[in-house]
């Protein structure tokens, strides 16, 4: 073995910030069933700082056949002790609690209980009318909220948060800031320095094409009444003389960094105020309320405000940079990162520093800013976590976003559903369109109507299938009319699906609890790391055909 | 105890396995079904590395009773933060036997047989006694071994026709990496195989020579410099042991002499390790989803319960969650599934040896290792035994004319498909000109 930390391979993805918050975290799960533990241990194995598992079951045999966290001597025992044993024992960084309780109970009786302490509340299996109870309290303290259910070979994850401060979203393709079309003065200084006529012709075929763009635009502007090319005869011309400032070499060979010009050129004026929309409607959003952070994308019905609560350092970060940007004609603060480019070692070297140090002076810039807001909300200066939230900030400006889900009371209220249906049939063919996400997404609605009324599942141990099934054609029919998207579902929906509910019994297949923990838990580590982008907000498994779809209804 | 599965197959379905796009039979539903899951069907893992780990738990957990794994490696503990059938004091031990003795402790009604060693070794006999293999392995050479090992058991007539439907043998495949994974149903003879789809494993990723060695630029230029050309200096007669702390902090170390020199930021211990082992990240979560999906579809084809994955789920968990479900289809020159011979243009003065060259290495089409290659008349290159290989050495540095005629089919075997399986070229001569 090359290595003794057994976290390596994950290091790699979330990296030691990302590692540190999951230490720090502490997860609620509601209901040890297999969808449950399955979620929990793939947070276990990562090393989540601590976890407490609610149940109020006992240990049957029918657990022995779908949960892998009991043993047939935990027969008789409470679940939630057997399951929390056997989950910690996966990993000994960390610790583990259980409460034997019904968690139906537990949220009826202790409705805060919720707001305890815990970083994030995982709901597996909740009984409809619990969850909904579940999702007002943690909307209301602005808990993160996963809901999770294998249901047949059906599975369902359900993202509920107010309000997330995603910085390291870290996107697929790195935008990054050179600045070729406002250039700072030192990269402009590096740029006429460059002597692209008199250069031998192994410097001329190194030189980085940052500064030959730098070079090449500064003559276009000087050339055009200081604008940079606009229209698109314009680009195609400054194009042209990039690609025409290459040499001929001797050997033949095309200057490679020539050809990378070329092809960056629109750099030169693509405009580095421009940010992702999801960057500026937070900085927006901080400029106009750097104290109180705002509710997030949307509101709910009826729920209260969440409780006043004191602006993470963060919000602070981006509220500074939100005020560098006014004090700097809308520039962000460089993040100082440069791409690798055909270059030799010297000049992209050099290439790099120069980018640092801009960056370090708009950093310190921010920082000045940052400390005179803390000061006067606090009246003391940055701590180092302070400081280096700051810096993230700074370095991920342009990757920096708000998540926010619609609340599960707004979606059990009003499902966008018509909406989602149309947007999810992707194809014409029938049968696909028979085991779209989106339909079995309605079944399931129509399986909680079923439950709320009679307390039971359909197609439950001795239930009589057909009559069930019945009764489940009814609820789904009456689902989507009153969500006023019967006519979306005309012609897919049909009997098949109300019998293949009241078949599935609401029985847990370990598989599709499996697949469920796995998107679970991958997203809760999402949540608690507060990096790349957590899902907008149901993910369903149809596990008839292998296929599935992000909901938002 | 397997209620919850009992529901599935004692109750009848609108939705069997014959409703969907790749139909493999029709579902009875009956308690019949379920006995052949918990008391005759055998299944073979493929690996027991972080996908392997979860197969084999899905598998027990589905009533799977007779289960078999086969893997080479030993424990590592870099493979602790997902690998939950290993502990600390596991490390070293072989992962097959492991896996399977944790299993077979907490799922009393499973039996899993373990074989340490390469999916190479065993023989089409081995191979022949499973219903279905669940492969969950990170190594694309094994895969596609696999792969034709599985196709040519589906013994075929002169019509390309299956004569014997119990010779398919249904392989399910999954792959993870980082957050993004993929699972699929290969059905040996009717859907596409592993190796339609290897242009979608591009090879691992290198840095150019010349870039390493003049104008390094990235702590990653430096890592290879130390590894491809300071280690070979230094130790003429050793390959790196990418396994050995000792070795990997000489690379460290010179690669970071390297950087300082150039004043080049950004190598440490952890990236080294990175570039020179190609570590690609891996995480519980993906390896759980893949794992789930494979085995879901191992219980479908198995029952007929339900429809099959036709063909191939693409899942990508970065930012929200994207699963793309489509048939892969066959490609029309596939080595193993399509029965279209191969027409390779080439020059009569090429040399044999040359055209060998072209086949192998990670740029090429075919991506062989060691290609031997007969007509229907000689041997033309023959790696074994070795008095052949003597014998037929001098024939690679003569050109294709003096050895073949223009439009002569020659066969060609290789170590990446299993002894019998064999695939035909067509070698037609370009005119001088064009070559
Ligand atoms: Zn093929």
């Amino acid at each position: 073995m090359a290595t003794d930390n057994k976290y390596d391979r994950q290091l790699r993805l979330w990296g030691a910030n990302g590692q540190r918050a999951l230490a720090e975290s502490h997860v609620l799960l509601l209901g040890a069933g297999p969808a449950g533990t399955e979620t929990l241990k793939n947070l276990v194995l990562p090393g989540v700082g601590r976890f407490t598992v609610v149940d109020g079951a006992t240990v049957s045999e029918a657990d022995l056949g779908n949960n892998f966290f009991v043993r047939p001597e935990d027969v008789g025992r409470p679940r939630a002790a057997a399951t929390a044993e056997l989950l910690k024992e996966l990993n000994p960084d960390v610790e583990g609690f259980h409460r034997v309780a019904r968690p139906e109970e537990v949220v009826a009786a202790e409705p805060d209980f919720v707001a305890s302490g815990f970083s994030l509340v995982i709901a597996a299996q909740l009984e409809p009318a619990a969850l909904q109870a579940l999702g007002e309290r943690c909307w209301a303290n602005n808990v993160p909220l996963i809901a999770i259910r294998a249901y047949g070979l059906l599975g369902v994850v359900r993202l509920q948060v107010r309000r997330l401060e995603v910085v390291e979203s870290k996107p697929d393709n790195v935008a990054w800031d050179l600045r070729l079309a406002a250039p700072f003065p030192e990269l402009e200084a590096a740029a006429d320095a460059l002597d692209l006529d008199g250069m031998a012709d192994a410097d001329h075929a190194h030189a980085p094409y940052v500064l030959v763009l730098a070079k090449l635009a500064k003559a276009w502007r000087v050339s055009h009444g200081g604008a940079s090319p606009k229209t698109r005869a314009e680009k195609d011309e400054f194009r042209a003389l990039v690609a025409g400032a290459a040499r001929e070499l001797p050997s033949k060979v095309p200057e490679m960094n020539f050809e990378e010009a070329s092809n960056e050129a629109y750099r030169c004026w693509a405009d580095p105020r421009e940010l992702p929309w999801e960057a500026q409607a937070w900085i927006d959003d901080a400029r106009a309320a750097p104290d109180a952070p705002s509710e997030g994308r949307r509101g709910s019905v009826g729920s209260e405000a969440a409780p006043a609560a004191p602006p993470s350092a963060t919000h602070v970060a981006v509220a500074s940079v939100a005020a560098f940007m006014d004090a700097h004609g809308g520039l962000p603060p460089l993040s100082g990162a440069v791409p690798d480019m055909h270059a030799d070692t010297a000049s992209f070297v050099a290439l790099q520093k120069l980018y640092a140090a801009r960056a370090d002076a708009d950093r310190a810039a921010c920082l000045a800013i940052f400390a005179a807001k803390l000061a006067e909300a606090t009246g003391a200066p940055p701590t180092a976590d302070e400081a280096a939230a700051l810096a993230l900030v700074c370095k991920h400006v342009r990757d920096v976003k708000l998540v926010a889900t619609r609340s599960l009371a707004d979606e059990l209220a009003a499902p966008n559903l018509g909406e989602a249906a149309t947007a999810l049939f992707e194809t014409d063919d029938a049968r696909e369109k028979a085991q779209a996400p989106v339909v079995w997404y309605a079944a399931l609605r129509a399986a909680d109507r079923f439950f709320v009324k009679r307390g039971a599942w359909p197609g439950a141990d001795g239930a009589d299938l057909a009559a069930d099934a019945a009764a489940v054609a009814d609820e789904l029919r009456a689902f989507v009319t009153e969500a006023d998207c019967a006519d979306a579902f005309d012609g897919v929906l049909s009997e098949a699906h109300a019998k293949e509910i009241a078949r599935f019994g609401a029985a847990e297949l370990h598989a599709i609890a499996a697949v469920v923990g796995g998107v679970a838990s991958q997203e809760a580590v999402k949540v608690l790391a507060k990096q790349y982008t957590p899902i907008d907000h149901t993910y369903l498994f149809n596990g008839i055909a292998a296929t599935a779809a992000i909901i938002d209804v | 105890m397997y209620s919850n599965v009992d529901k599935l197959l004692t109750r009848p379905t609108s939705f069997g396995s014959e409703t969907g796009s790749l139909a493999v039979g029709e579902f009875e539903a009956s308690p019949e079904v379920r006995d052949f899951v918990t008391s005759e069907c055998k299944v073979l893992v493929v690996g027991a590395g972080g996908l392997g780990c979860e197969i084999l738990k899905d598998l027990a957990l589905s009533g799977f009773a007779d289960i078999h794994v086969i893997d080479m490696d030993t424990i590592d503990v870099s493979n602790l933060n997902r690998q939950f059938l290993f502990r600390a004091k596991d490390v070293g031990s072989p992962k097959a036997t492991t896996a399977a003795a944790f299993i077979n402790a907490r799922c009393p009604k499973t039996t899993v047989t373990a074989h340490v060693g390469k999916v190479q070794e065993k023989d089409g006999d081995f191979y022949a006694q499973f219903n279905v293999v669940c492969s969950g392995l990170d190594n694309v050479e094994a895969r596609r071994w696999l792969n034709s090992m599985l196709v040519s058991l589906a013994e075929v007539d002169d019509d390309g026709n299956v004569v014997d439907p119990s010779q398919i043998i249904p392989m399910v495949d999954g792959g993870t990496e980082g957050f993004r994974g993929q699972a699929r149903v290969i059905i040996p003879r009717f859907t596409s195989c592993f190796e339609c789809s290897l242009d979608s494993f591009p090879p691992q990723k290198t840095y150019p020579m010349c870039t390493i060695a003049e104008t390094p630029r990235l702590p990653e230029h430096c890592i290879s410099y130390a590894q491809l050309v300071e280690w070979p200096k230094a130790f003429p007669d050793k390959s790196v042991d990418t396994d050995s702390p000792e070795d990997m902090t000489w690379i460290f170390q010179v690669a970071e002499a390297r950087a300082r020199k150039f004043d080049i930021e950004g190598v440490t211990y952890m990236k080294t390790m990175g570039v020179v082992k190609n570590i690609i990240p891996a995480v519980a979560s993906t390896n759980a989803v893949v794992s789930a999906v494979c085995v879901n579809e191992v219980f479908k084809l198995m029952t007929l319960c339900s429809q099959s994955l036709n063909t191939y789920m693409m899942y990508m968990g970065n930012h929200g969650v994207y699963t793309h479900t489509f048939e892969y289809k066959k490609k029309d020159d596939c080595p193993i599934t399509s029965a279209r011979v191969r027409t390779l243009a080439v020059a009569p003065t090429m040399l044999l040896g040359t055209l060998i060259e072209s086949m192998c290495g990670p740029d090429s089409d075919l991506r062989l290792k060691a290609p031997s290659l007969t007509t229907a008349s000689q041997s033309l290159y023959m790696r074994k035994p070795k008095a052949l290989e003597a014998a037929t050495r001098a024939n690679l540095g003569k050109p294709l004319s003096e050895l073949v005629a223009d439009d002569d089919e020659i066969t060609v075997t290789d170590a990446i498909f299993p002894g019998d399986v064999s695939l035909t070229l067509k070698l037609s001569f370009e005119c001088e000109e064009a070559a």
